[in-house]
C-alpha cells in the first residue's frame, strides 16, 4: 500500500476488509457494524521529545514534543482483516494514570515454563507444540523422559501427557515498582476477557485442564478467535492474588500490583496431526534434527489480546513432526 | 472501566444517496485511426460471427485496453431486406433483438419497431434502417446522464481523413436536446430521449435514439442522406449508404459508421448509496493507547507526571461487528492528537 497525502486536508480512506465483502455477499445479516475502534499502529511512541526521552525534552519545548510523530506518514487501509487496528486507543475515565497494566508470559515457576532449546526449539520465547504421538514419542526416546529440554513442548496428540510443562500462562499486571505488588490492580484496568487467535489449520486451544474449547469464529484467513471469560471451562482466567511478602519474587513477571491471569494449552489440528502437507507447504526450509531424528517444522503464532485494555501479546509456537513414522 | 469499542448508537448511522457524475469525451481519432490504419486498427476487435464490432482505448490484445463501445447495425423485415443481401438474417437480427430489449412488444406479441418521437400509440415514422452504438458499463456507469449527449458525424459525400471534418463542410452534431425535462418513459429498457440535429426539438430534425440506463444510442441511417461510403479504404471506391446497407457486411457498416465518429461526449452517472459512521470520540475517550511503544515498562511514554494529560494519536478507524469481526476499515492521512481537551466526529462513508 502506498501513503496517504498528508501535504492538505486530512481525508479519510475508508475499505471495506476482506471479511466484510464476504459477510456483505453471504447476505445472511452478519454484515452489521455496531461498534468501532481508533488504532494508532503507525505511531511511535518512543519519539515523544519530553524528559522521559533518552536525548531529553525537546529544545524548542512542548509544542514540539510530538511534532515527530505528527510527520509520521500513514499507509492506505489494508483489506485484509487481520492487518489493522492492532493496537487500539483506550478509554479509560481516569486522567491521572501514570502506568498502565501489561500483559506477559509467565515463565517463572515450573508448569509454565518456555522451551529454552535455541537448535530446534522455541529459543526461549516460545512453545514447542508436537503434532502427533509418534513424533512425541521419537522425542522422548532421542531426549529421555526427563530432559529438561521438555519444558515448554506439548505434546498436542493429548497436552495432558507432556512430560514437563506444557500450559501457556499469561499474568497481566503493572511492571512498576511505583505500584506495590502487595495490592491489586485497579478494577477498571482488569481484564474481563481475554480474546486468543490461533490458526484453526494447525492449532486446537485446550484448557487447562486440556479440554478442547470451541472457538466462536474462524475468519476467511482461516484464524480462530476464541474469547475467553471468568466464566469459560476449566478455570482459564485466574485472579491473581497480591503478594504477601517482599521475598515472593518469582510470583509475577512483573514487579507491580497483579491483575488476571489467563491459562491455557494447545492441541494439534487434525490436519497436522495426520499429515505433512502443511509442513511442506508453508513450514520452514529443511528440517531439525533431534537425536537420530529428523522433523519437519512449522512457525505460527498464538495472539492474545486484553478486551479491556486492548494490550496484545503474541506467543511464538513452533510446531514439529516427524519425518518417519 | 477501560474499553477499546466503542458502540454507534442510532443517531451515529445515516443512509445517504447521491449521483455522481463523470464527463466522458471520446474523439473519433479514438474510434478510427489512432492504432493503426483504417480497417486494421489494432484497438478495434472484429468477430468471426461478424454481428459486431468492439471499439477499445488500446490495442485489444493489451491488459491495459478498456473496452469503450460496440457498434453494429441491422433493419427490419419492414425494410427492403432480401436473402440475397449481405449478412441479410443476421442484419434482421441484430435490429429485432435490439428492438425488443429497448422497444418491446406490442399487445400482439410483435417487435415494435424504434418510434421516430417516442410517440408509439401514435404510430408516425420508424426508424427502419439504423446503426446501434452500445457504450461499455466501463464508460455509463449506472446511466447516461440525460440532456448530456453529443454525437458529431461526418456525413457529407466525400469522406475526410480519419478523425477530422475539412472534407465534409458542417458536422452533423446531435444532441438530446431538452432531454433532462423531455425524455420517454415507454420502454421496457428505461427512459430514453430522442436525438435531434438542430437547436430546436422538432421531429424533422430527430435522427436517432438514447437509452439513457442501456447506454444504447440507435441512429438512423438517414443521417447520411445521399452521401456515399468508403469500401475497400476511405481512399477507394465510394458506395452509397443503401448499397453499404444491402450490399456490405455488418462488421464493413461498423468500419463505415466509426471512421465518420468525430467526437462523442457524454456524462455519465454512478448511483452512490453510502452509510455513514459518526465516530464520536469524546473529550474523555481514547486517549490512553495499547500500543506497546506507548508504554516503557507500564509507565505511560507521554507522561512526565501522573497529572500530566495522556494523548494518543489517531491513525486509523475500525468498524467492527457485535462479534468484534473487523468488517471495514478507514485510515486518517495524518495523526491526529487526541487528548481530553478535544473531541473528534471521525466521519465514515462506505458507499455501495
Amino acid at each position: 500500500m502506498g501513503f496517504l497525502d498528508n501535504s492538505g486536508d486530512i481525508i479519510l480512506d475508508a475499505v471495506l476488509t476482506d471479511t466484510g465483502r464476504m459477510r456483505l455477499a453471504k447476505g445472511d445479516g452478519s454484515f452489521n457494524i455496531s461498534k468501532f475502534a481508533l488504532g494508532d499502529d503507525e505511531i511511535d511512541y518512543s519519539l515523544y521529545r519530553n524528559n522521559n526521552h533518552p536525548d531529553g525534552a525537546h529544545a524548542n519545548g512542548s509544542a514540539y514534543a510530538d511534532l515527530t510523530i505528527l510527520q509520521s506518514p500513514i499507509l492506505e487501509a489494508i483489506t485484509n482483516n487481520t492487518s489493522q487496528l492492532h493496537s487500539k486507543l483506550v478509554t479509560i475515565s481516569q486522567l491521572n494514570l501514570f502506568d498502565l497494566p501489561i500483559m506477559l508470559l509467565h515463565t517463572k515457576t515450573g508448569g509454565f515454563k518456555v522451551n529454552t532449546n535455541t537448535t530446534w526449539g522455541a529459543s526461549g520465547q516460545g512453545y514447542v507444540l508436537i503434532s502427533d504421538e509418534t513424533s512425541y514419542n521419537h522425542i522422548i526416546t532421542e531426549l529421555g523422559a526427563t530432559s529438561v529440554l521438555l519444558e515448554g513442548v506439548i505434546n498436542g496428540s493429548n497436552p495432558a501427557l507432556s512430560q514437563l510443562s506444557h500450559t501457556i500462562r499469561i499474568d497481566q499486571g503493572l511492571d512498576t515498582n511505583a505500584n506495590s505488588a502487595k495490592k491489586k490492580l485497579d478494577a477498571n484496568l482488569m481484564e474481563s476477557q481475554f480474546i486468543v487467535e490461533a490458526d484453526n489449520r494447525f492449532i486446537k486451544l485446550m484448557s487447562a485442564q486440556n479440554n478442547p474449547v470451541n472457538f466462536n469464529f474462524v475468519d476467511d484467513d482461516q484464524i480462530a478467535s476464541y474469547f475467553i471469560t471468568a466464566a469459560s471451562q476449566g478455570g482459564m482466567v485466574v485472579d491473581l492474588q497480591p503478594i504477601q511478602n517482599d521475598n515472593e519474587t518469582n510470583n509475577y513477571p512483573f514487579k507491580g500490583s497483579p491483575g488476571k491471569s489467563l491459562r491455557f494449552t494447545l492441541g494439534s489440528s487434525d490436519n497436522i496431526a495426520d499429515s505433512s502437507y502443511y509442513f511442506t507447504l508453508l513450514g520452514n526450509t529443511g528440517t531439525v534434527t533431534i537425536g537420530t531424528k529428523t522433523f519437519y517444522s512449522l512457525d505460527t503464532v498464538v495472539r492474545v489480546t486484553g478486551a479491556t485494555t486492548g494490550y496484545k501479546i503474541d506467543i511464538p509456537i513452533r510446531v514439529l513432526r516427524s519425518t518417519t513414522a | 472501566m477501560a474499553t477499546t469499542f466503542k458502540q454507534l448508537g442510532q443517531n451515529d448511522v445515516t443512509n445517504t444517496r447521491t449521483q455522481l457524475h463523470e464527463a466522458i469525451p471520446m474523439t473519433g481519432s479514438l474510434l478510427s485511426g489512432t492504432y493503426g490504419s483504417f480497417k486494421s486498427e489494432t484497438n478495434v476487435k472484429n468477430f468471426s460471427h461478424g454481428m459486431f464490432q468492439s471499439v477499445y482505448d488500446y490495442p485489444y490484445l493489451s491488459s491495459s485496453a478498456n473496452h469503450i463501445v460496440d457498434i453494429t447495425m441491422g433493419y427490419t423485415t419492414g425494410s427492403n431486406n432480401t436473402t440475397t443481401h449481405k449478412q441479410n438474417g443476421k442484419k434482421v437480427q441484430v435490429y429485432n433483438q435490439m428492438a425488443q430489449v429497448l422497444m418491446g412488444h406490442d399487445v400482439s406479441g410483435n417487435i415494435q419497431q424504434f418510434d421516430r418521437d417516442g410517440n408509439i400509440l401514435a404510430g408516425g415514422t420508424k426508424h427502419k434502417e439504423v446503426y446501434f452504438l452500445s457504450f461499455s458499463r466501463l464508460l455509463v456507469k449506472d446511466e447516461i446522464k440525460k440532456g448530456t449527449f453529443s454525437l458529431t458525424m461526418m456525413t457529407g459525400g466525400g469522406v475526410g481523413n480519419p478523425g477530422t471534418l475539412n472534407n465534409d463542410g458542417s458536422p452533423l452534431v446531435l444532441t438530446d436536446l431538452n432531454a433532462n425535462t423531455d425524455f420517454r418513459v415507454n420502454s421496457p429498457a428505461g427512459e430514453y430521449g430522442i436525438l435531434y440535429s438542430g437547436s430546436t426539438a422538432q421531429t424533422s430534425s430527430a435522427m436517432g435514439l438514447i437509452y439513457y440506463q442501456a447506454g444504447i444510442v440507435v441512429l438512423t441511417s438517414s443521417i447520411f442522406g445521399t452521401s456515399s461510403f468508403a469500401t475497400s479504404s476511405y481512399a477507394g471506391g465510394m458506395v452509397p449508404v443503401k448499397k453499404a446497407l444491402t450490399g456490405t457486411t455488418i462488421q464493413e457498416n461498423c468500419n463505415f459508421i466509426r471512421h465518420r465518429i468525430a467526437n462523442i461526449s457524454f456524462n455519465n452517472t454512478t448511483e452512490l448509496n453510502s452509510t455513514i459512521y459518526f465516530c464520536r470520540a469524546n473529550h474523555n475517550e481514547f486517549n490512553y493507547s495499547s500500543n506497546p511503544s506507548y508504554l516503557s515498562g507500564s509507565r505511560i511514554r507521554v507522561k512526565e507526571k501522573a497529572s500530566d494529560n495522556p494523548n494518543s494519536y489517531i491513525t486509523t478507524i475500525g468498524l467492527y461487528s457485535p462479534d468484534n469481526e473487523l468488517l471495514a476499515v478507514a485510515k486518517t492521512s495524518e495523526p491526529i492528537k487526541k487528548t481530553p481537551a478535544n473531541e473528534f466526529t471521525l466521519r465514515v462513508r462506505l458507499d455501495y
